[in-house]
């Protein structure tokens, strides 16, 4: 089951690296790919009765988990931080783009320099991609844990991987902190950066 | 970002008014989404590929943005652990 993100991941570089497909291909073709995976999640969702029982058991606690998330990452990012010798504001700025790479790579691009923006953009781009083949493996210690790996991603990437892994119940729950945690990548990126 | 949620909420009506699924429909539908969480990660991979502005940046930078990316992650997930054990006592949500 960890073998087959990795073997798809390898297959599509090389496809990409040949320049066999065509670019406007390629750019579509994810976000195609991902609109019927997110139909297939909502039935998914539709047909499963403890979907509204999972809502109500979480209630508010529901707001804590993206909190969680916010704080477990700012921590793994001053830890990488610290051993790999960079500015602790830089480090956080980075784990701030929550995976969101597009957004925190143009950020830190603009607010800091091209060098920091590319790692923040690479940086999230793995913090997706890793996502992939850990939400499988992770998923059978728990069901909740299977959101904190995507961070912003939860809502949309990597929601299918969370509800095929997860279990449709916590969709919702995904996509609240999904959403959470986007909103706060423009406010928390600039905001560690002015720090310097 | 709408185009998701709408495509989302399609599924959700469809599978509301559809009702639950029979264990062997479920099944297809599992194996259906696993060849397209295959395809969308092949075609992402296949975007990036492409780019070759950032194949080329992997050498100097791929270590590090691997490192912190996996400390993100297992920050987020130690930390969804705590929460567990603090709001429900470390029982299975």
């Amino acid at each position: 089951m960890v073998i087959f993100p990795i073997v798809a991941l390898i297959i599509g570089i090389l496809i990409g690296m040949s320049h066999v497909v065509p670019l406007f291909i390629l750019k579509q073709a994810p976000s195609t790919i991902l609109l019927l995976l997110l139909f297939i999640v909502g039935i998914d969702i539709g047909s499963n009765k403890n979907v509204m029982k999972e809502i109500k058991r979480f209630g508010l606690k529901v707001i804590f988990l993206p909190l969680f998330i916010v704080l477990g990452s700012l921590a793994g990012g001053l830890f990488s931080g610290y051993l790999l010798n960079m500015k602790y504001c830089d480090a956080l700025a980075i784990a701030s783009g929550f995976g969101w790479y597009s957004l925190s790579g143009i950020l830190v691009s603009n607010l800091a320099n091209v060098e920091l923006g590319t790692l923040a953009f690479l940086a999230n781009l793995a913090r997706e991609l890793f996502s992939f083949f850990i939400i499988p493996l992770i998923s059978k210690r728990g069901k909740l844990i299977c959101i904190a790996p995507g961070g912003a991603t939860s809502m949309d990437s990597t929601l299918p991987f969370i509800v095929r892994y997860g279990g449709s119940e916590i969709a919702i729950v995904a996509i609240v902190s999904g959403i959470v945690l986007s909103a706060l990548v423009p406010i928390m990126v600039p905001f560690f950066l002015s720090l310097k | 970002m709408l185009k998701l949620l709408l495509a989302l909420s399609a599924g959700i009506i469809v599978g509301f008014v559809k009702g639950s699924f029979s264990k062997k429909d479920k099944k297809n539908i599992q194996k259906f989404m696993n060849y397209l969480l295959f395809l969308l990660i092949l075609s992402m991979g296949a975007e990036i590929g492409y780019d070759k502005e950032i194949i080329s940046k992997l050498p100097d930078l791929g270590i590090s943005a691997a490192f912190i990316s996996m400390s993100t992650i297992f920050g987020s997930i130690l930390a969804v652990l705590i929460m567990e054990k603090i709001l429900i006592g470390g029982q299975e949500w």
